[in-house]
Order: structure tokens, then sequence, then C-alpha cells
């Protein structure tokens, strides 16, 4: 059973502070994962330094989301009419950069 | 025919109501706790592949180290699928929809943590 919520002015507390540390925590694990993946790795050709390449690029893209979220997170206060949701598109990246990531290890390391 | 193949699939501002401002958040972090949970089985993957000799047989390490990673990619993969389908949920006031993620990662979890200790003991 689920009571459903009011889209009212309820105070969301320190809940917008956690979220915007939730995304930073987020994008400093993922950069920190491909850069591990980069340092360990032994690229052998043009496909693997394709993937070293990318796993970079992913990394410093999660942390500029999760910087841009952040700000966005705790700029707007919840009754200022502004969206409140994370745009579908930003979450879509990072779940595929991680689901990449993840690909990337397996081709990299076997 | 061209119906057939136009993209069905509404906008999220456009579906529902807007929700409670404290429940999209944590919805969000949900999002992102499932994230590390994948880049930690990752990490745990790549440690078992180049970094330490767990049982003694490359070939079990190799096993090991795979199914980490693989466990890793299933829990980030499904994750947008999950924060989309609750945050659609939310805006229309219905029940949040069930995920057998968690559990399967529990089981798979267990399941190589006990076959690991298996492997170290026989080591």
């Amino acid at each position: 059973m689920t009571s459903h919520p009011s889209s009212g002015g309820a105070d969301p507390g320190a809940q917008p502070q956690r979220t915007a540390l939730a995304w930073l925590r987020t994008a400093m694990a993922l950069a920190g994962g491909c850069a591990l993946l980069v340092r360990v790795a032994e690229p052998k050709g043009a496909l693997d330094d394709a993937l070293t390449v990318l796993l970079l690029l992913s990394g410093l893209g999660a942390v500029a989301c999760a910087d841009a979220r952040h700000r966005q997170v705790l700029r707007h206060p919840p009754d200022a009419g502004h969206r409140r949701s994370p745009p579908a598109f930003l979450v879509a990246g990072l779940s595929a950069a991680t689901t990449v990531a993840g690909f990337a290890a397996l081709l990299l390391l076997l | 025919m061209t119906a057939m193949f136009r993209r069905t699939k509404k906008r999220l501002r456009d579906i529902g109501t807007e929700p409670d401002y404290r429940f999209s958040l944590a919805n969000e972090r949900t999002f992102l706790a499932y994230l590390r949970t994948a880049l930690g089985l990752f990490v745990a993957g790549i440690a078992v592949l180049e970094l330490v000799d767990i049982s003694g047989s490359s070939a079990y390490d190799t096993l090991l180290g795979v199914s980490l990673l693989a466990l890793g990619i299933l829990t980030s993969a499904t994750s947008y699928r999950r924060w989309r389908a609750a945050e659609e949920a939310m805006r229309r006031a219905s029940p949040l929809p069930y995920s057998p993620v968690p559990r399967l990662l529990a089981a798979a979890l267990t399941g190589v943590t006990v076959a690991t200790v298996v492997a170290v003991l026989l080591r």
C-alpha cells in the first residue's frame, strides 16, 4: 500500500544536500573506477586505446554532470516552480556510462 | 505503417503530476546507490582479475572476476529502468513497481561468497 505523496510545498529538509552529495559520491566512484581500470589494464591495440579514452571521458563527464546536478538541487528551493526530477537523459547517460565501464573492464582484462 | 515505428514513450514530465519533492529525491538517491553498488562490484572484479590471487587457481579467479563484473553490469543496466518506473508510479499515484534486482543480487553475492570461501579453504 502506498500513500500518495502530496506535491505541495513540504519542507524537504536536508534531502537536497544528501542528494547532491550522493551525485558527487557516485561521480567520484565512477571516475576512480575508470582511473583504476586504465591503470591496471594493458592496452594491446587500437580498440583497447579507444576504450581507455572512452573510460577517461566517462569519468570526467560523470563529474561534470554531478556538479551540474549538485548545483541544480541546491540552488532551487522546492516551491520555486523549477524542475525537481533530474533530466531523464542525465540519468540514462550515467547508467549507460557505468554499464559501458563494466563492459570495458571485461574487454580490457580478459 | 509508420505509426508502428513511431516512438510512443511519453516524456516523464508529461505523465501524471509532479510528485512530492522528497520522494523524487529519495528515488534519485536510490538510483545513485544502485550505480555505486555496480561500481563496487566492478572494482572487486578488477581486483580479483588483476591484483590478488584468491584461490590459487587462475581458472577460478577468472570465473570469480567475470561473475563480479557481470553482476555489476546487470545492476547498472537495470538502474535507469527502475528509476523511471518508480518515477512514473509516483507521478500516477500508483504502487511502486517490484524489482527483482535486490533479491537476485543478494542471492548471487551469497553464492559467490560461499564458493570463494570453499575455494580458499581447498587451496
